[in-house]
């Protein structure tokens, strides 16, 4: 990457902090709505770690039970999340909002998988795109904005390589035996619908779901690109839609969170609108400019 | 020279302190490797999906009857958060009233852990106990009353165990109360 490069991402760099951290604070608002923040938990009692050394310690130092199961506890966390987030978005230079802020994300996203007994990476792109936000200098935001980048590209690019060496993209039938798996649930409740038509029909005709499995996981290998250049990038954001649309289709997840990733690989060229677009008086310079 | 134009090497040479603290976090995306596949948060492991898939006979699914027979099932939607609290606990529950939490907490890195931080107040053991799994059907019931909006005064979870028919359509061939309040 140019320094011209490094110097219109510094530029950006209000722009840029304020689209994470107002996508963060949005989902916030959305999971509150879903009865998901830790005052909502409602003091769950069970809070599986697995192997993460991370949730072992919030669990054996107490703080988890602080955060969510004390109930004083939970709903002085969720009001700090909140108006950290909130403070954030409108002042996403301010470090003194923003890193708190990423910090009780964090502790947020680490109890919200204890407690969910799973270790899901809904809330992972986020911890890092949020962290990216923290440098002082506008340069080194841009630094590790780009780093942010790589990191997203490392996510999927990462999953494909072991889907090669731990053996899922060799079997043919993945697809077939991966929906049937996570959609017994729907056609059990859902029957009558014609989402349930179009699923057992494909399960009576698993070529296209093999298939389709093949071609997310090879999405997902394009990734690997993003490591040598930048020229892909609006593939791979297109990619990362594509992705999030086939596994809500046939995974059953709904992983809109991240995508905050996709804003690593917008081009310049559109932070440059947006940022004219979205600067006071910079109205008349985007029409022009075209 | 190759290296001094990847993102490294102008980091190497614009942002010494910088290069180290993102080397240092490239690292740590490597620990589940050397830490035996544990790992530590938010350094993830996206292994999600990389092992073959099994052909099995039957999947289980858990049906939700509250009061007076009212099912409760969500379709997966763009709202999936707002089911996910008891899709992915209930599992767990039935797994842990037949076998317990089977996480190893003998080795190195779990003795370590709790030997340093299980004096403190409101510390936890690793391990889910038996006591909190028996509390999980009570707070069930707390949550989806808070889901449904609905006083929940008698609940029913069945786990089903369904197969494939020839016709694509899963049907039950076993099911068992795990749960029924009062």
């Amino acid at each position: 990457m140019s320094k011209g490069t490094i110097l219109l991402l510094a530029r950006y760099r209000l722009l840029i902090s304020r689209m994470v951290l107002g996508y963060a604070f949005l989902f916030l608002l959305v999971r509150w709505a879903e009865h998901l923040l830790p005052y909502q938990l409602l003091q769950p009692p069970m809070a599986r770690t697995g192997y993460d050394m991370t949730a072992w310690f919030f669990k054996l130092s107490g703080l988890s039970w602080w955060l969510v199961e004390n109930p004083l506890g939970a709903k002085a966390f969720t009001v700090l999340l909140l108006l950290s987030g909130l403070l954030a978005f409108c002042f996403p230079k301010e470090r003194w909002f923003v890193i708190p802020f990423s910090i009780f994300y964090f502790f947020y996203s680490v109890c919200f998988n204890l407690y969910l007994t799973h270790a899901a990476h809904l809330n992972a792109m986020m911890v890092w795109a949020l962290f990216a936000c923290w440098p002082r200098k506008d340069t080194d935001f841009a630094w590790l904005w780009l780093g942010f980048r790589y990191y997203a590209c490392w996510a999927f690019g990462s999953t494909f390589l072991m889907k090669l060496v731990n053996g899922a993209f060799w079997q043919w039938d993945f697809g077939l035996l991966a929906t049937q798996a996570n959609q017994a649930d729907f056609l059990f409740h859902f029957p009558d619908t014609w989402q349930a038509d179009v699923y057992s029909w494909l399960f009576r005709h698993p070529f296209l779901l093999n298939l389709g499995a093949k071609i997310l996981m090879l999405a997902e290998g394009c990734f690997i690109i993003g490591f040598f250049t930048r020229g892909a990038d609006r593939l791979l954001l297109v990619l990362a839609f594509f992705i999030l649309l086939l596994t809500f289709l046939f995974a059953e997840v709904f992983f809109a969170e991240m995508l905050v990733m996709v804003l690593a690989f917008f081009p310049l060229r559109w932070w440059a609108r947006l940022w004219l677009l979205t600067t006071p008086g910079s109205i008349h310079k985007f029409f022009t400019s075209s | 020279m190759a290296w001094q134009k990847t993102y490294l090497g102008q980091l190497w040479r614009q942002r010494r302190r910088l290069f180290w603290l993102v080397l240092v976090l490239m690292a740590g995306h490597l620990l589940p490797v050397f830490l035996n596949f544990q790992f530590l948060t938010p350094f993830y492991f996206w292994g999600m999906y990389t092992m073959p898939a099994t052909a099995s006979e039957t999947y289980p699914v858990f049906h939700i009857r509250c009061n007076e027979g009212k099912v409760i099932a969500r379709a997966h939607t763009y709202r999936d958060l707002g089911r996910m609290m008891w899709i992915y606990t209930l599992p767990k529950y039935e797994a842990y009233l037949s076998t317990g939490d089977t996480l190893p907490v003998q080795t190195v890195s779990a003795r370590l852990f709790s030997s340093l931080l299980s004096g403190l107040p409101h510390s936890q053991p690793i391990q889910v106990t038996h006591a909190q799994v028996q509390a999980y059907p009570a707070w069930l019931r707390r949550y989806l009353e808070q889901e449904t909006g609905l006083p929940v005064y008698r609940l029913n979870v069945q786990q089903l165990s369904l197969k494939y028919g020839t016709d694509g359509r899963p049907y039950a061939v076993d099911s068992q109360i795990l749960i029924q309040y009062p």
